[in-house]
């Protein structure tokens, strides 16, 4: 069976895409195997018109489940124009029989071919959307649909480009920072012992939490005391360094930079 | 490793299922004759 030999090429060719990148796992995917059996059953000679009705069905859900993953609307475009010249001709995929013969195969209309979705006719309203297009290579000839090439094109991109390149990819944690506190750029403190440990606990504490640092930094004396988990006790000599802080700070990353910086002592 | 393959397995799986549930390719070589002749649909 060529066809299936085709689908087992496509499939390998999904197999080494997926070993070099992970792509987005679609949801739902029994769907697909409900959408397939009848289409099998037909290439298999099992030809049940209303069974066709079961693959769309299906077949529209599983794209409808999955409509945010990139390549699945590209899929769903084809799936729809391949099963819409299907459904014009009872279930079956039309192939004009000129085109079969100018590649030497001569039917009458109306016949199912073996081993295939199709059958011949002389013409159709959706001549354009039937399987017209020529591919020949020194193993196998096809003759495919657009809806065929869209399908090949979204599942590409789904395998391709559906999650983004390890380059692209943010650090999760940057998802959930606060707005105020993520545009600007933190300081680092310096590992080792400080000549204020009180600033330094506080630094900490401020750097864990942008609330915290933004409270610091319009109100130092009062949000260091105040801290609902941590009691941080500061000398006069903390106390007049804080408020010099804020008083040149304008920002709560400059805040936290100047903390930082008197912190380490430099 | 093994996550790889299996994840290269699931894929081929679905890639397969989406070509056999949606493609409609014709493949000339296997047609031997008509099997089946039916009216103009």
């Amino acid at each position: 069976m060529t066809l299936f030999a085709v689908y087992l090429f496509c499939a390998l060719v999904g197999a080494i895409i997926a070993l070099w990148r992970a792509p987005a796992w679609p949801r739902y995917n029994l769907l697909l195997a409900i959408a397939a059996v009848p289409q099998i059953g037909h290439v298999l000679g099992i030809r049940i018109s209303e069974m066709f009705i079961v693959s769309v069905v299906a077949m529209l859900l599983w794209c409808v489940c999955n409509y945010r993953i990139a390549g699945v609307p590209v899929v769903a475009g084809g799936a729809a124009l391949n099963m819409l010249a299907m459904a014009w001709h009872g279930g079956a995929m039309p192939v004009r029989a000129d085109i079969l013969a100018d590649l030497g195969y001569h039917f009458d209309a109306g016949v199912l071919l073996e081993g295939s979705k199709d059958v011949v006719v002389h013409g159709s309203p959706l001549w354009l959307l039937s399987d017209w297009l020529p591919l020949t290579t020194d193993f196998v000839t096809l003759i495919i649909s657009p809806g065929d090439l869209l399908i090949v094109g979204g599942v590409l991109v789904w395998l391709l480009f559906s999650r983004p390149f390890e380059s692209e990819r943010k650090p999760p944690m940057l998802a959930f920072c606060t707005p105020a506190a993520s545009a600007e750029k933190r300081p680092r403190l310096v590992q080792g012992h400080s000549a204020r440990p009180a600033l330094t606990r506080l630094a900490l504490l401020a750097a864990a939490d942008p609330a915290l640092a933004e409270r610091l930094l319009h109100d130092p004396l009062d949000a260091a005391d105040a801290h609902p988990h941590y009691h941080v006790t500061l000398d006069a000599h903390d106390r007049a360094t804080l408020a010099a802080i804020c008083a040149r700070a304008r920002t709560v990353g400059e805040f936290l930079g100047e903390l930082a910086a008197e912190v380490d002592g430099t | 490793m093994r996550s790889k393959i299996l994840r290269a397995l699931a894929a081929a799986l679905l890639v397969g299922t989406i070509a056999a549930a949606a493609m409609a390719p014709l493949a000339p070589p296997p047609i031997r004759g008509p099997s089946t002749t039916i009216a103009n649909w």
